[in-house]
């Protein structure tokens, strides 16, 4: 047999051994643990910093004091891992019994695949507020989430630096524009905005001026999919973009977003719509210098909408321990367990029970908070209000609108090709 | 083994050969099927998985869909996928092409003994056991706004030449193939010297005293004298070229606007990282084929030469 003729035969019979196994099986599993139940409660969480794993631990732990009769264990894997790794969780015969999630889409997908657990019932009939109500419930009016986080999104700014030039916080989306042609004038970089390793950043951009310009439903209603990008209402919103790219850091498409904080920092930048994560990464003597204005209002008629990412806890409808599993979330629910959480692990986050307080109040905190509770709506993000593969989109479409801004109609044309292809149209 | 073999010999004597011969057929037997059951299970059989999955819509949750070869359609209409097959092709021909020609003159100039050429050599073949990744944040620095280039372009007089080079589309690619290059070479150039070592001196000896000029001799001694190795170096270029991702991915992720997207990188965030798995797969097949395509044709044209020589 010549060498050439054994490997095909080789190859031809592994072919025929394997052409029978079948893949991408998803076993149909009976909701609510098909009858068994256990007192094991496992926890997966995507907080792997230091604080925010101590802060969970800190969570178990006090439950584990008020129900005694559970077996809970952490399991903490690193956010970008734990995100890819969710639909798998969901779908496996014994899941993790509770999982950390966030409001939006996906959620909604899940309840809809009925991944979620019931949670209606322990849900508090008083604290969270009718938003973030809403953000919980699942189409059929099930509670499927329990909020416990939220942040905001602000144009964040040094206090110090404004002063030293001598301008103030705008209100109107005309008052920005001038700032932004003020400190230009003075040398400074107006806005940053590090896209190299973080173009998702333009979403901020897109999502505020479109809310601001279009308002929350258009936003949802082009998000799901229902309108098309090659919308009049979405060409404005590019328009009004284009006439504040000038005043980019121009640099932006270079510097990644630590090199952008550092900028911004060093007040070399002088702005920056973020979130409080920012802050976040300032060391110490920075972090009372900073604070944020909402993002500048452009059309008055439209109600103000602010972005107000929630993040909790969802719980596997596959769970051995459904009972733990709501004793669980209806815990977290609590005023006393979301402060526990804030002061253990330290975040520049909000409670979402707006019976519970911030541990340590700053001015930055409550400034965010009033921003929120002020708002008619709020909605969470781009990529939490679809998925990961629209945002892909949306970069591709924002960063070369950076680029060729003239090319507008062009490149809202290939959003809505790729958007649409992503969705399997 | 062994010494089972022994305490049967001596009842077995007079069978020994048929015995021994049966005994011999059943290890090799199972020494093939062992790690071809092994094989099967952790490469053949995720890979026809994947293979079926490319024939579906599948977003990882709910049941996939089966839509026949509707993904295997749509990439023709997938600007984006066009554009990572073209940046693909410009990858193999510069970077396989640069890479080979690059290692193959370092090591005819570092082969002669002469001193501090270990140094050299050590220099040259550094980067490779620098991680990719490692190697990505040096390079990040180097391609910095502020950076080195930069500065150097500012230095001489060019500063009208810097610009922001993995954020700019037209230069990304290029960008990016420097550092993969910068790695590259060193291990090809490894390759040559070990393929230089083989050639006989003797022969050299010889085509001198007959008056071959140093031509002459690189032409019609060394080259043909390297064949072996340049089989060994040409596959493993293209198999390098064609699954190359952690460079773009550490630098780019494809950016901007895919500008920089190689078939890898584009299959990544599609299939794993979104969750267009039936899409994600397909695309994955592709890169399969075309990998497996390329070596196959070589090795079976250079099986071919040997075979005739």
């Amino acid at each position: 047999m010549s060498r050439r003729g054994f490997l095909a035969g080789f190859g031809a019979l592994g072919i025929a051994s394997t052409l029978g196994a079948c893949a991408t099986s998803t076993p149909a599993r009976p909701a609510g643990g098909g009858g068994q139940s256990s007192t094991a409660l496992v926890l997966k969480s995507r907080e792997s910093s230091d604080n925010g794993r101590k802060g969970m631990q800190a969570l178990l732990d006090e439950f584990a004091k008020q129900h005694p009769q559970y077996k809970s264990t952490l399991n903490t894997m690193e956010a970008a891992a734990f995100q890819q790794q969710i639909r798998a969780d969901l779908t496996l015969s014994t899941p993790p019994d509770v999982l950390t999630w966030f409001a939006g889409e996906i959620a909604s997908d899940f309840a809809q695949q009925s991944l979620l657990l019931d949670v209606t019932s322990v849900y508090p009939a008083q604290g969270y507020s009718e938003q973030f109500a809403k953000l919980s419930t699942d189409a059929t009016g099930k509670k499927i989430f329990i909020p416990t986080v939220y942040y905001w999104w602000g144009v964040f700014y040094r206090k110090s630096y404004f002063d030293k030039w001598g301008v103030a916080e705008p209100k109107t989306w005309d008052e920005f524009v001038a700032l932004c042609k003020t400190l230009q004038g003075k040398g400074v970089s107006p806005i940053a905005l590090p896209l190299a390793d973080a173009a998702w950043l333009t979403a901020s951009w897109f999502d505020y001026l479109n809310l601001r310009i279009n308002g929350a439903g258009f936003h949802r209603a082009l998000l799901a999919g229902n309108e098309a990008y090659t919308d009049a209402r979405v060409t404005k919103v590019l328009d009004t973009w284009k006439e504040v790219l000038p005043y980019l850091d121009p640099a932006s498409k270079g510097l990644a977003s630590t090199e952008g904080y550092a900028k911004w920092q060093q007040g070399k930048d002088a702005m920056f719509l973020c979130g409080p994560f920012l802050a976040d990464a300032m060391p110490a003597d920075v972090k009372d210098d900073i604070s944020f204005f909402q993002f500048p209002i452009v059309d008055p008629a439209v109600p103000v909408v602010e972005e107000a990412p929630l993040d909790g806890f969802i719980a596997s409808a596959h769970t051995a321990n459904p009972e733990g599993a709501k004793a669980f979330l209806g815990f977290v629910a609590t005023p006393a367990a979301q402060e526990l959480y804030l002061k253990i692990s330290g975040n520049a986050l909000l409670p979402a029970n707006s019976d519970a307080k911030s541990p340590v109040s700053t001015p930055l905190l409550e400034k965010g908070r009033a921003m929120v509770a002020g708002a008619a709506d709020v909605t969470q993000f781009f990529n939490r209000d679809t998925n990961d593969d629209q945002l892909n989109a949306l970069t591709t479409a924002l960063v070369r609108f950076i680029d060729e801004p003239d090319k507008g109609a062009d490149i809202q044309k290939q959003w809505q090709s790729d958007s649409a292809k992503a969705r399997g149209n | 083994m062994a010494s089972v073999a022994k305490s049967y010999r001596p009842a077995a004597k007079p069978y020994r050969r048929t015995w021994h011969g049966s005994r011999d057929a059943l290890v090799l037997l199972a020494f093939v099927l062992v790690p071809f059951a092994l094989e099967m299970f952790w490469t053949f059989w995720p890979a026809l998985n994947s293979l079926y999955i490319s024939l579906t819509q599948w977003d990882g949750i709910s049941p996939p869909t089966f839509i026949g070869l509707d993904n295997y359609a749509r990439m023709w209409s997938d600007a984006t996928f066009l554009l990572a097959l073209r940046n693909t092709v410009l990858w193999l021909v510069l970077f396989g092409g640069l890479s080979v020609l690059g290692g193959f003159g370092l090591a005819l100039l570092l082969d002669k003994p002469r001193p501090g050429v270990g140094i050299y050599r050590a220099i040259f073949f550094l980067p490779v056991v620098f991680s990719m990744v490692v190697t990505a944040l040096v390079w990040r620095m180097i391609y910095q706004p502020e950076g080195v280039v930069n500065g150097l372009l500012s230095a001489v007089g060019l500063a009208d030449q810097a610009r922001i080079w993995l954020g700019d589309s037209d230069t990304v690619l290029y960008a990016l193939i420097v550092p993969a290059l910068w790695r590259q070479i060193g291990y090809i150039m490894v390759l040559f010297l070990a393929g230089l070592k083989t050639v006989d001196p003797l022969l050299h000896e010889a085509a001198r005293t007959d008056g071959a000029n140093a031509f002459q001799r690189f032409r019609h001694i060394t080259l043909p004298q390297l064949r072996p190795i340049t089989t060994v170096v040409l596959a493993v270029t293209v198999i390098d070229a064609l699954r190359s991702f952690d460079i773009v991915w550490a630098l780019t992720k494809g950016g901007p606007y895919h500008s920089s997207e190689l078939l890898s990188t584009y299959q990544f965030s599609t299939g794993v990282l979104g969750s267009q798995l039936g899409y994600g797969s397909a695309l994955a097949v592709v890169i399969f084929i075309l990998t497996v395509g390329t070596i196959i044709v070589y090795l079976v044209r250079s099986l071919g030469e040997e075979e005739s020589a």
